[in-house]
């Protein structure tokens, strides 16, 4: 109890109180007794007479001294009854203290116990704690918004795993089922096994992609990214170089228009690789003969990256979730991709402080565009509208 | 026994049609929930394997509307959503199991045949009618101790008849649940496939044909 702050307040409040009020009463008691003489009565004796018949000797005192006399006596009163009130006071003090005490640190008390009962898999919990607006309340609040915070990364965390255990699923019993039922059977035809044997292969590639993809968003979320001084235009036309061989395989062609001097700070494999993702899901969606426009450059200080492809375009609706993970329009269920390309594009951009978007109207097809801030900086939000007119 | 397999991976089709086959099954396929609500509703099956995320429509809600329709199609839930509130909420939704992917292929025909010889009181996998047995787990047939070799839909005719001893059933009943739908109900191969099944079992009666009505497997006198 000793190493409480209740005590500690308490024993502090009425020691300093009662330092303070001996001082006061040591000071009245210490100027009362300078402006008065206090002395002891000195009995004199006098021959008294009445009249001329003499009475005898008896004691007298002058007037002064009785009044010292007096003196003493309330010097006396007055130092015991001082005494007396310190000591009550230091007494009552200590009780006050303590309760003050008390309900000043009700609030921290309230606050421990509910941090107590937060375990780390429930924290749906809140302080709460209602009062005036004071330190303790910004306290309360400040750790309850820490723990929305908490709460949203757990749950996102959650999410990935589920959905991460979930996208894994299929592939694994896609192989087991085929190994089962195919190629574990001693009658299958031949005929039947090498059917199987291919399934499996799409279904091993596929988990392969996704555990890789899977990876780079765990890896972008951990570490800091090798930050070199780079040229934007350069890392978008690597990119076109990676895919003009499979857009040439489906027919589809990609342009070019690259502005000069986009020069920024950022890790260039990153953003190579989230400019390879954009120009991936544009060829895969691409309908044979189409063009692909990648393009780079600078509007209102911002530099920007756009790939725009003429293959089904999105939904109003579909254009929020399109860079959530795992996300996939409705009819693209049955091709083999993960669902993860644009989201690890968000994270890299977000990273290097820059901001995604599209533009799309159903059946006209879609811009990505990704805005990224140049060397030295950029005041301000990237502009509303797309740059590819 | 025929069986409706509804899930949208057709990779994962492929195996379970080719293993379901095997294992002497008539099988349909439906890839989303419309055409699985199509064909629930024009055929008749033994039992549906339902994957619960489908493209056009949610499995739960297909469970549903099987079992409103009144439909006394065995379901067995084959998913990925392994939560307990959605295997709780499968099983209440009117689905006879539920099955976590990802499965063991085994494990899967055997929950199949054990829903399957619910409707017929069997205990085990292995079906007797007096000297006619038939192990449906090895899919092994023997009649008085002698095995004997069938096709596959001689073996699904004879099964289907042995789960029905005494009961007359009708051409089109086993064209319903011995065939898929990739069947022409207007041929023969009922009949053909019964008049194999009688020259194999090599004994005269065993099967007998009611006129226009259909067939019927004599009970044991005993």
């Amino acid at each position: 109890m000793i190493h409480t702050i209740r005590f500690r307040i308490t024993v502090l409040y009425s020691g300093l109180l009662f330092v303070l009020a001996a001082l006061v009463l040591g000071g009245i008691y210490f100027a009362v007794s300078k402006t008065t003489d206090q002395r002891p009565v000195t009995t004199e004796f006098a021959k008294t007479y009445s009249g001329t018949q003499y009475l005898g000797k008896r004691e007298v005192v002058f007037v002064e001294e009785v009044e010292n006399a007096v003196n003493v006596e309330t010097m006396a009163t007055l130092r015991n009854y001082s005494l007396l009130t310190l000591a009550g006071l230091y007494v009552a003090s200590l009780g006050i203290g303590w309760v003050l005490a008390g309900r000043v640190l009700r609030p921290v008390r309230s606050i421990t116990r509910t941090t107590e009962e937060i375990q780390a898999t429930d924290l749906k919990r809140r302080i709460k704690l209602s009062g005036p607006r004071d330190e303790l309340k910004d306290l309360a609040d400040t750790i309850d918004t820490m723990l929305d915070r908490l709460e949203s990364a757990f749950s996102a965390q959650r999410q990935l795993i589920d959905d991460a255990s979930h996208e894994l699923r299929s592939p694994l019993t896609i192989i087991r089922a085929n190994v089962d039922a195919v190629l574990a059977a001693p009658d299958a035809s031949e005929d039947e096994r090498t059917r199987a044997v291919a399934i499996v292969d799409r279904a091993t590639t596929r988990m392969t992609t996704l555990v890789e993809d899977l990876l780079a968003t765990a890896r972008r979320q951990g570490t800091a990214f090798a930050d070199a001084d780079l040229d934007l235009s350069r890392v978008v036309g690597e990119a076109c170089e990676e895919y003009a061989t499979p857009a040439a395989a489906r027919g589809v062609t990609i342009t070019r228009d690259l502005g000069a001097g986009l020069e920024m700070t950022g890790d260039s494999d990153a953003l190579r690789r989230s400019v390879a993702n954009l120009l991936s899901n544009a060829v895969r969606l691409s309908p044979p003969g189409g063009t692909i426009r990648a393009a780079a450059g600078r509007t209102d200080g911002w530099l920007w990256v756009a790939v725009r492809d003429d293959g089904p375009g999105l939904r109003e609706a579909d254009q929020e979730r399109v860079f959530d993970r795992f996300w996939r329009a409705e009819g693209s269920r049955r091709d083999r991709h993960t669902g993860l390309g644009l989201a690890i594009v968000r994270q890299i951009v977000e990273s290097h402080g820059g901001r995604v978007a599209v533009f799309s109207r159903l059946g006209e097809g879609a811009t990505f565009v990704l805005w990224l801030p140049p060397r030295d900086g950029v005041p301000g939000t990237p502009p509303e509208d797309s740059p590819l007119r | 026994m025929r069986l409706l397999v509804v899930e949208d991976e057709e990779d994962l089709v492929d195996a379970l049609r080719v293993g379901l086959v095997r294992a002497g099954y008539a099988v349909d396929v439906a890839y989303d929930a419309p055409s699985a609500h199509e064909k629930i509703q024009v055929n008749t099956y033994d039992l549906v394997l339902l994957d619960l995320n489908l493209p056009g429509g949610d499995g739960f809600q297909l469970c549903r509307t099987v079992r409103a329709a009144g439909h006394g199609a065995r379901i067995i839930m084959v998913t990925a959503r392994d939560r307990l509130d959605d295997r709780v909420r499968g099983l209440d939704e009117g689905a006879d199991d539920y099955l976590v992917k990802p499965f063991a292929f085994p494990e899967l025909l055997a929950r199949v045949r054990a829903l399957l010889r619910r409707d017929t009181g069997g205990r085990t996998s292995v079906l007797q009618v007096g000297g006619l047995r038939i192990d449906t787990a090895r899919l092994e047939v023997s009649l008085d101790g002698r095995s004997l070799a069938l096709t596959p839909k001689e073996y699904g005719v004879l099964h289907y008849l042995m789960t029905r001893p005494g009961h007359v059933v009708s051409s089109e009943e086993l064209l319903e649940h011995v065939w898929d739908e990739h069947t022409d109900p207007f041929t023969s191969t009922v009949r053909v496939t019964v008049g194999n099944l009688r020259r194999k079992l090599q004994e005269e009666g065993l099967i007998e044909t009611v006129i226009s009505r259909g067939y019927r497997l004599k009970e044991p006198s005993s």
